[in-house]
């Protein structure tokens, strides 16, 4: 498979933390959340190869080409603008959630609206960017924000003060049932995979997933969900890591960095979260844009031969992260997330219902 | 010349952006020099039952030079009915906002022990500029005393109170360090009970000794360790690698010198026995000092003994923990972790302690007498 792919994979594995799915499996950790993640790692692993086996059929066609082409207008039309939807509200969640992260920690002063206006503002230049463009922004940003990852990821395995006996602890609880909030929160690591619908259409060679890609991102796959869920354990307790509002958050601040320029392992994991949610809202918004443009295209709506269509939606978008952001408090931000993730997990079997549809009508 | 109005858009939309950086009014944000740094933050306890919390804080006094200046430091103390009001009331006592940034020490009082504890400590684990890595200390006779101790060895911009956890300045196996964070989870958590260093400060405030411990279980009394019950936990809890045994037999007195050590236990219980701690202390090290010539070919004899001396000292402080039913070490924690969770575990482990025995086994290496014999 291209590099690009696994971009779009491993940045949702890595926002994981700012779309609540911690804070999820850890509110369930007495109640399953163990095989709840094992259920959804196989679970998350199929989805992915087949949605991308599904796309490798069509190569250069993203979703709305393939529904117009083989579907009737009426479902293709509320199929796709449905979609649109969720991604942007999957956009939303993060960019909700990490505007209060910097309200809460790195410029407190600051009125809310106007850290998320500065977030917009980069965000509509980036989203208004050709599918190629963002593809190259992910490649950069990626890069430059792994090497990181990797060290803090490391130091946290390495901490005198990471307690095996609490990680232990919550592996004692693998006797209960999983439940479907903790399944649906972790399947979120695995979904990255679904941006392919549109930016399947860069992708114009040939191409096949095998099960060297599939293991490959099966085994990062599996450990981001192996540091997601236990090291907040290991690190805050296991009866203790429940009151806390932002696990990882407050993880990062266990951590130190004795010989660094900060100390504080908080700063610069929220610095590196700030690129990664930014890339985040960027995949999830762009895909919603490019969406809505296939469904909804006002020929009239110019101006010195400019088509105006995409600011408005850029208009919308904004008018919605500024209208969530001052009006949800975070305990309901934390409630709509898992609303939106076990929504997610159910649209997704909707979505194979599509491509299966489509796939039977295409003949291939 | 003509130039459409379409050809302007770019350079005007370019005019706009510069000139809108103009009407920036920045965000608040408040320079250095318009802040004051926390270095530590103390509480007390009072007797007056209204307002019972009595806030110090050690303030770092800016200063332009280092050498012109020395150290100085300021100090700053309110009493009342929470710290947050206090720290409110006390930001009028200066001109600059105080930044607790810096702040990476919290000592409590003596007193506030008796108090609850979550209560005191829920503001440093709930305020987002508390560190989560700063160190939790008690001092004695009060956290006043402590804060406005300077030692003489003390510098400008290194902070002594700093210096004896941070593992950069003195490594001793006397010192216990613990962080907020490490609190906090012992205190939520059940089976493993908090353990803070105690910090007490000599009369003259010059001097500030740290070598003995407090532990704190839940519902319980504070129990007081001594220096040499804190060195034996420290080994025990695999805080530190080096440390030193003294033995002494008949005339013979010698000290070993540790420099490897490693602590692992293991819970046994069978339905048959009875329930067993099982311990396994390996230790490496060379003789450091002694009264009389040391035999080389003794120094297995020389081990052996160590051994039996440490087994002695580890198998007493163990008991003491058993008898005050208090267990910093996380016994409970890993009986939880070894057993599969079903709703009573946490009340069998209650029943349990108190009736466990405990296996100690030391091995203490000695591998040398040194540079002489």
């Amino acid at each position: 498979m291209n590099r690009y792919f696994f971009y779009l994979v491993f940045v949702n594995m890595v926002a994981n933390v700012v779309a609540s799915v911690p804070k999820i499996l850890i509110s369930h950790r007495t109640e399953g959340a163990i095989v709840s993640m094992i259920i959804s790692f196989f679970l998350g692993l199929v989805f992915c190869y087949l949605c991308t086996r599904f796309f490798n059929l069509f190569p250069g066609k993203g979703l709305p080409d393939l529904t117009k082409k083989y579907l009737p207008r009426w479902l293709s039309f509320t199929m796709i603008f449905v979609t649109s939807f969720t991604w942007y509200i999957a956009g939303l969640i993060t960019l909700v959630t990490f505007s209060f992260l910097l309200k809460r920690f790195l410029t407190p002063d600051m009125p809310l609206t106007w850290i998320t206006a500065t977030f917009l503002a980069f965000l509509s230049y980036g989203i208004l960017m050709k599918s190629k463009s963002v593809l190259f922004t992910i490649e950069t940003v990626l890069l430059f924000c792994l090497p990181f990852i990797f060290v803090i990821t490391l130091k946290a395995y390495t901490a005198p003060e990471l307690k095996l006996d609490f990680i232990k602890e919550s592996l004692m609880y693998i006797n209960h049932y999983p439940s479907f909030p903790a399944v649906a929160a972790s399947i979120y690591l695995l979904l990255g995979g679904f941006n392919l619908v549109i930016f399947n259409r860069l992708f114009k060679r040939e191409q096949r997933i095998n099960w060297k890609n599939m293991l490959f991102i099966g085994f990062i796959g599996g450990g981001t969900f192996v540091t997601t869920f236990f090291i907040p354990i290991g690190m805050l307790g296991f009866d203790a890591v429940e009151h806390v509002v932002y696990p990882w958050i407050t993880t990062s601040d266990t951590l130190r960095l004795e010989f660094f320029i900060v100390e504080r392992v908080l700063y610069i994991f929220l610095l590196l979260y700030l690129a990664i949610s930014f890339l985040s809202v960027l995949i999830h918004w762009h895909v919603t844009l490019e969406l809505l443009k296939s469904i909804l295209w006002f020929k009239k709506m110019t101006l010195y031969k400019h088509n105006l269509t995409p600011y408005l939606f850029i208009v919308l978008f904004w008018l919605g992260g500024l209208k969530s952001v001052t009006n949800l408090t975070e305990y309901q931000l934390i409630q709509f997330s898992s609303y939106f993730l076990n929504y997610l997990l159910c649209s997704f079997a909707v979505m194979f219902g599509l491509f299966w549809m489509i796939k039977r009508r295409a003949k291939v | 010349m003509k130039i459409s109005v379409h050809r302007l858009g770019r350079p005007f939309t370019a005019t706009v952006l510069a000139l809108s950086l103009m009407i920036q009014s920045g965000c608040g944000f408040k320079d250095i020099d318009k802040r004051i740094f926390v270095l530590s933050v103390g509480i007390d306890h009072t007797d007056n039952e209204e307002k019972p919390y009595k806030i110090i804080l050690k303030l770092a006094v800016p200063s332009g030079s280092l050498k012109q200046s020395g150290t100085e430091y300021t100090y700053l103390t309110k009493e009342s009915e929470s710290i947050a009001s206090a720290i409110r009331l006390l930001k009028t006592q200066v001109d600059k906002e105080i930044d607790f940034g810096h702040a990476k020490v919290i000592v409590l009082g003596k007193e506030i022990l008796h108090h609850d504890l979550t209560e005191v400590l829920d503001i440093f684990v709930r305020r987002r500029d508390i560190q989560r890595i700063s160190w939790v200390a008690v001092g004695k006779p009060n956290a006043e005393s402590v804060l406005k101790a300077e030692p003489s060895s003390e510098m400008a911009g290194s902070h002594a109170l700093f210096n004896l956890f941070d593992q950069n300045g003195v490594e001793s196996s006397y010192i216990v360090t613990t962080f907020l964070f490490d609190l906090r989870r012992r205190m939520l958590e059940t089976g493993i009970d908090p353990i803070l260093p105690v910090l007490s400060a000599s009369k003259d405030k010059k001097k500030i000794i740290v070598n003995s411990s407090i532990l704190l279980a839940k519902n319980k009394d504070p129990l007081k360790l001594n220096p040499k019950e804190t060195k034996i936990y420290n080994l025990l809890a695999n805080n530190v690698q080096r440390t030193d045994l003294t033995v002494k037999r008949d005339d013979l007195q010698y000290t070993v010198s540790i420099d490897t050590a490693k602590t692992s236990f293991k819970i046994i219980t069978n339905p048959k026995q009875k329930p067993v701690i099982k311990m396994d202390i390996s230790m490496e090290g060379i003789i450091e000092e002694s009264n009389q010539g040391m035999n080389i070919n003794a120094l297995k004899t020389f081990s052996k003994q160590a051994s039996e001396e440490a087994n002695k000292d580890i198998t007493a402080l163990l008991s003491k923990l058993q008898e005050n039913e208090v267990d910093p070490l996380g016994f409970g924690v890993r009986y939880k972790a070894t057993r599969l969770h079903s709703k009573d575990t946490d009340k069998e482990w209650l029943r349990l302690y108190p009736n466990m025995s405990f296996d100690v086994n030391v091995k203490v290496s000695i591998m040398s007498t040194g540079i002489i014999e």
